[in-house]
């Protein structure tokens, strides 16, 4: 299409941005809406924009139930899961791209077989395993299954990363004297850069929203992480509608200046992800 | 002596290029976390699904029993499979045709600020699928919802007890949230993809006289193919799993109207204790996924 004729040209940007303001709306409303109050829904109806902007609903929330402890234990527990499957997924890729040993095959498989297991097939033991290793009700009931599930993509990722290293880099390093963790420090890792950063916000993004796993596997308030609390509000305060708002913009906030700062480094993850196969 | 020595050492050298030990220290920390947390609970739910447990007294050895069960006496596992397989059809085609549509318009259409449009849609996907359930059930609310508010201003008639409330509408109500959240995913898949088509393709077919549609025909879907079944795949897969939208919006309800695999497996496993059942539940829920991916895979590559 060298030019399509004006007409159908704008016909297409009016589709695109009709799509794109039903796609806008539904966040613009919760937006609008956590900064009302629920006499402005009642009076002026749920899509009128409210007489004063009640900023004060960010200051107040901090104080609803245990909602500080909540995004603490968000904060905790993503930090935590990125920080182990960078440097689990780092050493464990290495040896799939660099190094000979028996077993290669076999253990690569358990990799691409982890990229598939659906969470419904393992949460039922792993609720009872947990149990009887006594951490059930502690965020590391989280940190560890999520750890573990994160690490299949992530060595899968960053082992397709490294195989475009060329292998004579590590070999003269190897002649000069270097050992396989200073490769892996020195050579490897500064190369990386780029696919470490989707490793780091994808795992970063997956952490923070998710829901099965928190809800299942921990049952006190105060273990609560955002989604599960954010839960338990909309059932706790019903009618609440603006607080409810104000809690869920919260939540997301973090996503979506993660996704708006790293853009590229995403698209660059789902792309291995679904195309690389 | 000096001789043997050396030859010792060489093939010491030669084993461990073709095995090097160290490999097994690096793989060592990840591995335990994977085979304990998800390999060795894979593995015992298979072991579960032949027992009759409530998760606290001895497991009960009942072999194929609740497989049996399952299939002849749990209308509700019906309802969960009716529901999770229509959502698995429609989450496998619809956002999958919407993505190629947007896709073309915003690469073939050379549109300004594609890289914009693109991010807009790919919004919703970042938020947690709670989040969308706060919004949307907020937005389907027969009393303060907006769009009650403005189909009421328009005058035209709505279910009564809201679209989440009414137990026809409702998983076409949930499969529009769905929809919302997953369509960016595959636009931007497609987008990329489309991308890298030689755009001289394009200009042969304009030659050989093709117009839009030829184009589109002949270029572009040949073009996507692997792109197409790879999200057609993953689209699918992603379909099995919507237990974090139903339990935050409906709970299966009303009545057994949303149930799915996923979250019957949640109740039966953890709120009504029947942990046995639940594992065989999940276990057909997996014999699903592969079924429907192996079979999609197969008739693509057949087709080629």
């Amino acid at each position: 299409m060298i030019r399509a004729p004006f007409l159908g040209r704008g016909l297409v940007y009016f589709f695109l941005s009709a799509i794109a303001l039903l796609t806008v709306c539904p966040f613009l409303l919760v937006l609008v809406t956590s900064l009302k109050t629920m006499d402005d829904i009642h009076k002026r109806g749920p899509m009128a924009f409210p007489e004063t902007l009640h900023w004060h609903n960010y200051v107040d929330i901090w104080k609803v139930g245990n909602f500080l402890l909540y995004f603490q234990n968000s904060v905790v527990v993503t930090v935590v899961v990125v920080a182990s499957v960078v440097v689990l997924a780092l050493i464990a890729s290495y040896p799939f791209a660099y190094m000979k040993f028996r077993g290669k095959g076999f253990l690569f498989l358990i990799i691409l077989l982890g990229l598939m297991v659906p969470l419904d097939l393992i949460i039922i033991p792993l609720f009872h395993n947990l149990k009887s290793i006594g951490l059930l009700n502690t965020l590391w009931a989280i940190i560890l299954p999520q750890i573990a599930l994160s690490l299949p993509f992530s060595i899968f990722l960053l082992r397709g990363f490294m195989k475009d290293i060329p292998a004579a880099l590590l070999e003269s390093a190897r002649i000069d004297g270097s050992n396989e963790l200073q490769n892996l420090l020195y050579i490897i890792i500064p190369m990386l850069y780029p696919p470490l950063v989707s490793v780091i916000v994808f795992n970063a993004l997956g952490t923070w929203n998710n829901f099965m796993l928190p809800t299942i596997l921990v049952q006190q308030d105060h273990l609560r992480t955002l989604p599960v609390g954010l839960n338990y509000f909309q059932t706790k305060y019903t009618m609440d509608y603006s607080k409810i708002a104000t809690a869920a913009v919260i939540s997301a906030l973090p996503t979506i200046a993660v996704y708006v700062l790293f853009q590229r480094n995403i698209t660059t993850g789902m792309m291995v992800g679904a195309l690389k196969e | 002596m000096k001789q043997e020595l050396t030859d010792i050492s060489a093939l010491k050298r030669k084993v461990r290029e073709k095995n090097n030990p160290l490999a097994y220290l690096f793989l060592l920390p990840a591995y335990i976390l994977i085979l304990y947390f998800v390999c060795w609970p894979a593995l015992q739910t298979l072991a579960l699904s032949f027992t009759d447990w409530d998760g606290i007294s001895p497991k009960k050895f009942v072999g194929l029993r609740n497989y049996i069960e399952l299939f002849t006496n749990e209308p509700m596992f019906w309802e969960a499979i009716k529901h999770t397989i229509l959502w698995v059809v429609g989450g496998s085609t619809i956002p999958v045709w919407g993505g190629i549509l947007l896709a073309n318009l915003l690469v073939r259409g050379q549109v300004r600020l594609a890289k914009w449009f693109q991010m807009i849609y790919f919004l919703p996907q970042v938020i947690s699928a709670v989040i969308a359930a706060v919004i949307w059930k907020w937005i389907y609310d027969p009393l303060f919802g907006p769009l009650a508010a403005i189909l009421d201003s328009l005058g035209i008639s709505r279910p009564a007890a809201g679209w989440l409330g009414n137990p026809d509408l409702v998983m076409y109500a949930l499969f529009v949230i769905f929809l919302w959240g997953s369509f960016g995913y595959t636009t931007m898949i497609f987008t990329a993809a489309l991308q890298s088509v030689d755009s001289q393709l394009y200009d042969a077919a304009k030659i050989d006289g093709c117009g839009f549609w030829g184009q589109f025909r002949h270029v572009t879907l040949p073009g996507l193919y692997q792109a197409v079944t790879t999200v057609t795949v993953l689209m699918a897969i992603g379909s099995f799993g919507i237990f974090d939208l139903v339990m935050a919006t409906t709970k299966g309800g009303p009545g057994y109207s949303s149930y799915v695999i996923s979250y019957y497996v949640y109740t039966q496993g953890f709120i009504v204790n029947r942990v046995g059942f639940a594992a065989a539940a999940s276990i057909v829920l997996t014999l699903f996924i592969l079924i429907v991916t192996r079979t999609i895979i197969y008739f693509r590559e057949r087709n080629e």
